[in-house]
């Protein structure tokens, strides 16, 4: 028998041009990354140890002096503290309101239509954008809008409450519209793990005798667990960064009263022109959200 | 084998177009430039456009390409955007040639080299400055040249007024506070008085310092530094415009109100007097047709009885150092100085202009336009803040602490006004 003689296109490769090809292909990627991603990170980081840059003729080397203005800052303390509030009480109201309506639209006795049209009035508020939000909730909650209205005429309130001016009740208001803003996204998220969950380990469960609270906490909760973690990371970074609600609705005023992070990094670089002092800020949001990103990583390898 | 052909050059060819896409030189695309015919064409950023009739803007900018044959591009955005993206693009080189002002900026940016010299500019054109009435200055050197002028006054809603039984318009503090006594009624939704003190723009606190300028009051001290602390009538005025909340006299929610949500308030009805630029008259006048409206200057002290002054704006523009054509961007402002141009603009964007010998024919005869131009015509304008430091963040900490002072977080007047003081001081650098 004879062999076919196989006539090979390819030369035989060097094991340096097997190593450089992907390299190649992934060339035009990478330079974007660095450029959009890198470059831009790694410029305020190091505008961060500058006495100030971009506004001024020459900049002089100050090491950490700008973090140590930053964090010596009542008002950046202050944001920091009303920030870390913010996205706790956000996270862990996204987390209780998505995952009961995500259970609500998900029961069996609802029909079809029913439950599609649930979802669509509580995916609402997702749909919209910042601004829309922030003129419906302006409306909303002015002193003589129907949040007021309603309260005075069914005599909750004897006058007019200011939600959005009184300093003791607006950095709680900014924290409701915000979670009201974000809870769909839980929803949908949480509703996609339900119904993935299979019914067999339900019916195991019905068997076996465990009750709906049981079957809740041994198998739903358990199972949502990896989509838990991520939505709940996501949603950290999401809302330590807000920027736009909060500025539309109380640019973090009255004094300071809804001051978060982001809004002092905005004033203190596009006000004071002070963007040194803002990179260090930034920088300090930055690491944050790393440290939060690891975790997110690391859930998601173990996941995979 | 032609895959791999193909893959290879798709990889060279995204390769060559980011070195290409990300290290075009300002010089090619940024700013004005040369056309292929020789002509040059210049840009203009700004936020009137918007505020004016549409096209309008377009049009001037037209007529001043037929007579020059320069073309300028128009580059519009809110007034809001427009300071974000005139910071961007100094620092990225690529200012637009002519670019919108607004008084709280200049000293910021021409302290920061972003502004050419304008008189120096007009000399080499051969422009006479002698009929324009406005520039402004820093150190000496002229940034920025105002086009339209529009004072601040106090909109006044008279029909309010008529129906408390309020027959004089006030003039003094106490006059004005037993006005709006009268006029507010929690009940039926009637306040005295209502003016934006959200801090997003910061500017507002001009409206509080026009209460202090139109009592003789200066915040500049003999050392062209700010005086607030120790300032007797400016300490007199804070404290006046605390007793307007403590007698229950303003709108609920005046903190956090921005200028939008103010002029809303008053359209409806709800408020009696309120401090505006009367850039707003038109808008109020198409919203609320049958309000019988005037304007009076914000009310003074009791025992002042010296000149009067208002607060002044304006639309003001200047050229940006790194322009390539800044002969032609000083020509095209120059041609917005002129009699005739400047006399139509103001009309078309509802205020004065500040060529001298413009006639502007204004088609407004409402009773409350005739009372801003009496008002105007007699008293001059002040507007210190400007000669500040990063005067919005100045102003943004006056705000702030003004709303402490107000809840009751300083003890006095006296002891908010040295912790501003200290904060205005710093701006200095001390």
């Amino acid at each position: 028998m004879r062999l076919k003689n196989i006539k090979h296109n390819n030369p035989v490769k060097t094991p340096f041009r097997r190593k450089i090809q992907p390299y190649i292909y992934l060339s035009p990627v990478m330079i974007l990354m660095s450029l959009l991603l890198f470059l831009p990170i790694i410029l305020v980081i190091g505008y961060s140890f500058y006495d100030n840059v971009l506004v001024t003729p020459e900049s002089n080397w100050v090491g950490l002096e700008n973090y140590k203005y930053v964090l010596s800052d009542k008002v950046f303390l202050t944001s920091i503290k009303n920030t870390v509030v913010f996205v706790v009480f956000n996270v862990v109201f996204h987390l209780l309101i998505g995952m009961t309506l995500a259970l609500m639209v998900n029961v069996k006795c609802f029909g079809r239509k029913i439950k599609a049209g649930f979802r669509v009035i509580y995916m609402l508020p997702w749909m919209f954008n910042a601004t829309v939000i922030a003129i419906l909730w302006k409306l909303l909650l002015n002193p003589n809008g129907v949040v007021n209205y309603l309260l005075m005429n069914f005599n909750l309130v004897s006058g007019p409450v200011e939600w959005l001016s009184e300093r003791s009740i607006v950095f709680w208001v900014l924290t409701f519209i915000n979670i009201w803003a974000g809870y769909p996204f839980y929803m949908i998220s949480i509703l996609a793990g339900l119904q993935g969950i299979s019914s067999d380990l339900y019916e195991a469960g019905q068997i076996d005798g465990a009750s709906a609270v049981q079957r809740f906490f041994y198998i739903t909760l358990p199972q949502l667990k990896p989509i838990l973690i991520s939505i709940a990371m996501l949603d950290f970074i999401w809302t330590t960064q807000n920027f736009s609600l909060i500025w539309l609705l109380t640019a973090g005023g009255p004094s300071h009263a809804t001051e978060m992070m982001s809004t002092y990094v905005y004033k203190t670089a596009f006000t004071s022109y002070q963007y040194s002092r803002a990179s260090a800020a930034a920088v300090i949001i930055l690491l944050a959200c790393v440290v939060l990103a690891i975790f997110y990583v690391k859930n998601q390898t173990k996941e995979d | 084998m032609m895959k791999k052909v193909a893959a290879i050059l798709l990889s060279a060819s995204l390769v060559m177009g980011l070195i290409v896409g990300c290290g075009a030189n300002g010089d090619t695309s940024d700013s004005g430039d040369k056309g292929s015919d020789g002509e040059v064409e210049i840009e203009f950023q700004q936020w009137f456009d918007n505020e004016m009739e549409e096209g309008y803007l377009q049009s001037v900018c037209d007529s001043f390409y037929e007579e020059t044959g320069i073309k300028v591009k128009l580059l519009s955005n809110p007034y809001a955007d427009t300071k974000a993206q005139l910071q961007a693009s100094s620092v990225a080189g690529t200012m637009a040639d002519v670019v919108a002002l607004d008084g709280s900026w200049i000293y910021d940016y021409a302290t920061q080299g972003m502004l050419a010299d304008l008189n120096a500019l007009f000399e080499d054109i051969g422009f006479d400055t002698a009929d324009i009435t406005s520039q402004t200055s820093i150190n000496g050197t002229v940034y920025a040249q105002p086009l339209v002028n529009f004072p601040c006054l106090m909109a006044v809603n008279q029909d309010l007024l008529e129906a408390a039984g309020v027959t004089e318009l006030p003039e003094t503090w106490s006059e004005f506070m037993d006005a709006c006594q009268k006029v507010t009624n929690p009940d039926e939704n009637v306040y005295g008085f209502a003016m934006n003190m959200s801090t997003d723009n910061a500017t507002c606190m001009e409206y509080f310092a026009a209460f202090a300028w139109n009592s003789g009051c200066s915040i500049i001290g003999e050392d062209g530094r700010p005086f607030l602390a120790g300032n007797d009538m400016w300490i007199q005025t804070t404290e006046f415009f605390k007793s307007l909340f403590d007698n229950g006299v303003t709108i609920p929610g005046m903190y956090t109100m921005t200028d939008a949500d103010k002029v809303q308030e008053f359209v409806n009805g709800r408020v009696a007097f309120m401090p505006d630029s009367v850039a707003h008259l038109t808008n109020i006048q198409e919203q609320a047709p049958d309000m019988n409206i005037t304007y009076i200057n914000m009310p003074h002290a009791d025992d002042y009885d010296g000149p009067s002054y208002m607060r002044a704006n304006n639309w003001a523009c200047g050229i940006a150092e790194n322009s390539e054509h800044k002969e032609e961007a000083a020509q095209f402002i120059a041609y917005l100085l002129g009699a005739d141009v400047n006399a139509d603009l103001s009309v078309h964007a509802g205020g004065f202009p500040v060529n001298a010998t413009s006639e502007p024919e204004y088609t407004d005869d409402s009773e409350a336009f005739q009372a801003i131009c009496d008002i105007y015509a007699t008293t001059e304008g002040k507007a210190e803040f400007y000669s500040f430091p990063t005067a919005e963040a100045l102003m943004r900490v006056l705000d702030e602490d003004l709303v402490m002072y107000i809840d009751g977080d300083y003890a006095s007047a006296d002891e908010m006004m040295e912790h501003v003081q200290q904060e205005f001081d710093a701006a200095y650098g001390e």
